[in-house]
């Protein structure tokens, strides 16, 4: 007791295991909030490859209504906002590591989007993306970048008028 | 006779004594010391008779991660020791940060995660600056750093 405040801890240089470990128990959403922008040690921990194996969007769904026409749906453009925000920083801390990427049923991606994706995810192995209405025509030059790819889950898209 | 023996072996419990990087000395079970992969490692090295070295841990320290080791070891419903858990971690940053060291040291899985799990929950929902502010931490970013996050800030793709 005597001796506290003598030492000083320094966050900023906390082992870096510590800081992954810490880093391990946020989600996606509290991961690309901010803790990459406090200082760099914890910028590089928080680029550690154990936390961007999977990318996790499985929880993020669009605001978006039916239509009649092709792609069927309209996406709000908040939630496109949203999405591009959080591809954005994840992919830049992920530093080309994601091997799984799942979307939820009814994130509907768009084009620019999924490029984007497709570029900064050379090692993916493994894609969920049940709502690929909006990319249909960019899907192909998407699926050429993934050398590794092994699984893809991308379940046939019905017209709702049908 | 055996049935004697057997009595005392049961009875006797081994204590490892553990010392602390300010020469303080704790005794502890073997059962409770052991959840420990570093003190077991060492143990198995042969320091289970004498007085095992933790240079790394100030008695301060050590008093706490002591005292998690026995309330483990104690047999504890899983309700109290969810309650318990949930007091202890509930410290200062200074206590956090010098708890966190100790148990990545010592090997301690389920206290580190513990650990963890509670500087998570301190960080959830904080920006940047609020968490410099709350850890005491500078913004020490390179301008290419500073380039990358403004690029990572901005709306839209480039």
């Amino acid at each position: 007791m005597e001796e506290d405040g003598t030492v000083m801890r320094r966050w900023e240089e906390m082992d870096i295991d510590i800081l992954v470990k810490i880093f391990q128990s946020l989600t996606v959403f509290e991961l690309t909030s901010g803790i990459a922008h406090v200082c760099s040690a914890w910028r590089l921990a928080a680029c550690d490859p154990l936390l961007w194996k999977t990318l996790d969007l499985s929880m993020l769904k669009s605001n978006f209504i039916k239509i009649p026409l092709e792609p069927y749906v309209y996406v709000h453009c908040h939630s496109d906002k949203t999405l591009t925000r959080i591809l954005k920083i994840s992919l830049s801390l992920s530093r080309g590591n994601i091997t799984s990427l799942f979307f939820h049923c009814n994130l509907y991606v768009s084009e620019e989007q999924l490029t984007y994706t497709a570029e900064r995810c050379p090692r993916l192995r493994r894609l969920v993306l049940p709502a690929w209405n909006r990319v249909e025509t960019v899907m192909i030059k998407a699926i050429d970048l993934w050398k590794d790819l092994e699984s893809l889950t991308m379940p046939s898209i019905a017209n709702p008028l049908d | 006779m055996a049935s004697s023996e057997s009595t005392t072996t049961s009875t006797t419990t081994k204590v490892l004594r553990l010392k602390s990087s300010d020469n303080e000395i704790f005794g502890v079970e073997e059962k409770a010391a052991l959840q420990s992969e570093t003190i077991k490692s060492l143990a198995e090295d042969g320091y289970s008779e004498d007085v095992i070295p933790l240079f790394n841990v100030e008695k301060k320290t050590l008093a706490k991660i002591v005292e998690w080791l026995n309330k483990h070891a104690s047999g504890s419903s899983k309700e109290e020791l969810k309650r318990w858990d949930a007091d202890f971690v509930d410290v200062d940053k200074d206590v956090l940060y010098d708890l966190l060291l100790a148990s990545n040291y010592l090997n301690i899985e389920v206290l580190l995660h513990q650990l963890a799990q509670k500087v998570a929950d301190m960080i959830k929902g904080k920006k940047p600056e609020e968490i410099r502010q709350l850890f005491g931490i500078k913004n020490d970013f390179t301008p290419e750093e500073e380039a990358e996050i403004r690029r990572e800030n901005a709306w839209a793709f480039e």
